[in-house]
């Protein structure tokens, strides 16, 4: 079956809406900033209530969304050719269940507004993403090798284990860090601000780059790993370089949005669903598709309820479900030899 | 061009192979064969260099296996692996052009490796599919797509893994002559292969191996004995001759195979009947 649709085309009209969508993102909200206005406002610098919305309020919190947006869709896209299973996403390695663990961990023991007060938990989190991978990727390996299947096995595994973690921190918890709990899992950028961006910057920008160059042998290895090596792909580094940077892109996005994950799923297979498996075009494409779903939804969930928010969790997964569930409807058939 | 010696591959305690010595020639295609488990796919995974063995040692071209890097052997050796699913709606196309991997950088496809995917596609008497999608196609029409791949990496030696499965009567046939030429023209291959008349009839050389032992080894006309079949299938075998004069092998029946059917004899000799 010939896709309608070519790679290049949907790769530019992704490219071409970012910086419309970031503008438009950028206009929207309590303070509404006319489109046209904004270059002139960030060029002149007319200091005045728009201009420190805009730089300070709003700018960082888009361009966190972007980012966050990113790196969970190329590293779901990486993850996914690398178990060569289309639903796989980063919460099987256990990045995310680790992250939730103990970001409500901390928010019961040391609660949500301690001492360390704004750093504490995107720190909490982080780490816990990472500590999570790490056993994840230790337990799997066996005498140098890490098979796919085990290390998927030991990922689950684990976010059981997490997950019962979790439910006994809410079961101990009273009302106050409950209801932080919950939201935290729910996700959301508000409070963004440009620190809170740089700091997530430094897993972020390595992440990415250590994911972003690797769609050819990511073909190879979607055809299996012995096939890989036949293509002269040195597997094993090649796992290692997925497990690390899928583990820096979104320990630093889950650290700084909270429990956002759907968007990993979602991206890759909308544009596999529509041009096809071509990794090296996917990754560019779904950095991209990942950056304006998630600033969609970011967007969203800032506006629909003003002056209050709604949760960006329930809004990715409000805009991506019913969008993946046409998808698949159009492409039926494909879809389930796929 | 490929030198095994002494090859040995256990799993705990149990020897997958046992000592397997083999010299490939350039021009030369060797068939490997034996019974279910007898160790075929395990040696062909130790001659790719994928296992590394727990005896012994691999040369290609002189280097040991080991010292080379994957890129540099896989410009020099392909395999075609036993079954492959893709998970990925792939073209068969872009699937040929992943054999192009090996010679190519980061990104960019020159068009150099376009035109050798789009031939590969056509040796593999494959291009009328090379926009559909690979997970869709059937699978012989898949297992000529991966060869297509094969193919397109432009390898000196082949390794083939039952390359056959799949692939109608005449495909297969297409198949080893595919890469007997491929023999012909300087490479080497080697096949692991149930049918012992394709073996038969393509092969320079058979290797029979039984238990993860070489039983037999040599020319068709050597190994393609009674004796060598019962040894290693434990199959009553009569050896007649192909129009083309090389072996034949018939198997025998056993106890407790069924009769011929007395009716399609009377229909064939009613129909001889009719012919004189």
């Amino acid at each position: 079956m010939t896709r309608a649709v070519p790679y290049k085309l949907v790769f530019l009209i992704l490219l071409a809406a970012l910086p419309i969508a970031l503008c438009v993102a950028a206009g929207m909200g309590a303070y509404p900033i006319a489109l046209f206005r904004i270059p002139a406002i960030l060029w002149d610098r007319i200091e005045g209530e728009g201009y420190r919305v805009l730089l300070y309020i709003r700018l960082p919190r888009i361009f966190l969304a972007a980012l966050v947006g990113t790196a969970l869709a190329l590293s779901g896209a990486a993850l996914q050719s690398m178990f060569r299973n289309p639903l796989a996403d980063s919460g099987l390695i256990g990045v995310s269940s680790g992250a939730s663990l103990a970001a409500s961990a901390w928010i019961a023991l040391a609660g949500a507004d301690s001492r360390l007060g704004l750093w504490g938990l995107p720190t909490a989190a982080f780490a816990g993403g990472l500590a999570t991978v790490w056993l994840v990727w230790r337990m799997a390996r066996t005498s140098g090798a890490t098979p796919t299947a085990t290390l998927l096995l030991t990922g689950i595994a684990l976010n059981a284990i997490a997950g019962a973690g979790i439910g006994l921190l809410i079961y101990c918890s009273d009302e106050e860090e409950l209801r932080s709990i919950t939201f935290w899992q729910l996700g959301g950028l508000n409070g963004t601000t440009w620190p809170l961006v740089w700091a997530a910057l430094i897993p972020l920008v390595p992440g990415l780059v250590l994911l972003a160059p690797l769609g050819r042998a990511l073909n190879a290895l979607a055809l299996g790993d012995r096939e890989a090596y036949h293509l002269g792909i040195p597997v094993a580094a090649l796992q290692r370089r997925i497990v690390l940077g899928s583990a820096l892109a979104v320990g630093g996005a889950v650290a700084a949005a909270g429990g956002v994950g759907f968007v990993g799923l979602v991206v890759p297979h909308m544009f596999r669903l529509l041009c096809g498996a071509d990794n090296r075009w996917l990754l560019p494409s779904t950095a991209v598709g990942g950056a304006l779903l998630f600033l969609g939804a970011d967007t969203a969930s800032r506006t629909l309820v003003q002056p209050a928010e709604l949760p960006v969790g329930i809004l990715t997964a409000l805009a991506g479900g019913p969008f993946f569930l046409w998808l698949l409807l159009r492409h039926k058939r494909e879809a389930l030899h796929a | 061009m490929l030198k095994a010696e002494n090859l040995g591959y256990r799993v705990g305690t149990r020897w997958l192979v046992n000592d397997v010595s083999l010299h490939v020639e350039p021009g030369e295609f060797w068939v490997i064969g034996g019974a279910n488990g007898a160790g075929k796919s395990t040696l062909l995974r130790l001659l790719s260099g994928e296992l590394a063995p727990h005896s012994g040692h691999v040369e290609l071209k002189g280097t040991p296996l080991r010292a080379y890097e994957p890129r540099a052997l896989a410009r020099l050796r392909a395999c075609l692996a036993q079954d492959l699913s893709a998970s990925f709606p792939f073209t068969a196309y872009e699937v040929a052009l992943m054999g192009r991997i090996p010679w190519q950088g980061q990104w960019a496809s020159r068009p150099h490796d376009h035109y050798i995917a789009k031939e590969a596609l056509a040796e593999a008497g494959v291009a009328h599919l090379e926009s559909r999608d690979y997970p869709s196609l059937s699978g012989g029409e898949r297992r000529r797509v991966d060869m297509a791949r094969t193919i397109a990496q432009e390898p000196k030696l082949l390794l083939l893994d039952e390359p056959t499965n799949h692939l109608d009567a005449k495909h297969q046939i297409e198949l080893m002559e595919w890469c007997w030429r491929h023999t012909r023209q300087g490479g080497c291959a080697v096949a692991v292969l149930h049918d012992l008349n394709l073996a038969a009839r393509f092969a320079d050389r058979i290797l029979l191996l039984k238990d993860g032992h070489a039983a037999a080894l040599g020319t068709p006309e050597e190994v393609l004995t009674p004796e060598n079949l019962r040894a290693c299938f434990n199959l009553e075998c009569v050896i007649w001759r192909h129009p083309s004069g090389c072996p034949w092998v018939v198997p025998v029946d056993t106890a407790q195979t069924p009769r011929f059917h007395p009716p399609v004899a009377r229909c064939n000799a009613g129909l001889q009947g009719a012919a004189s």
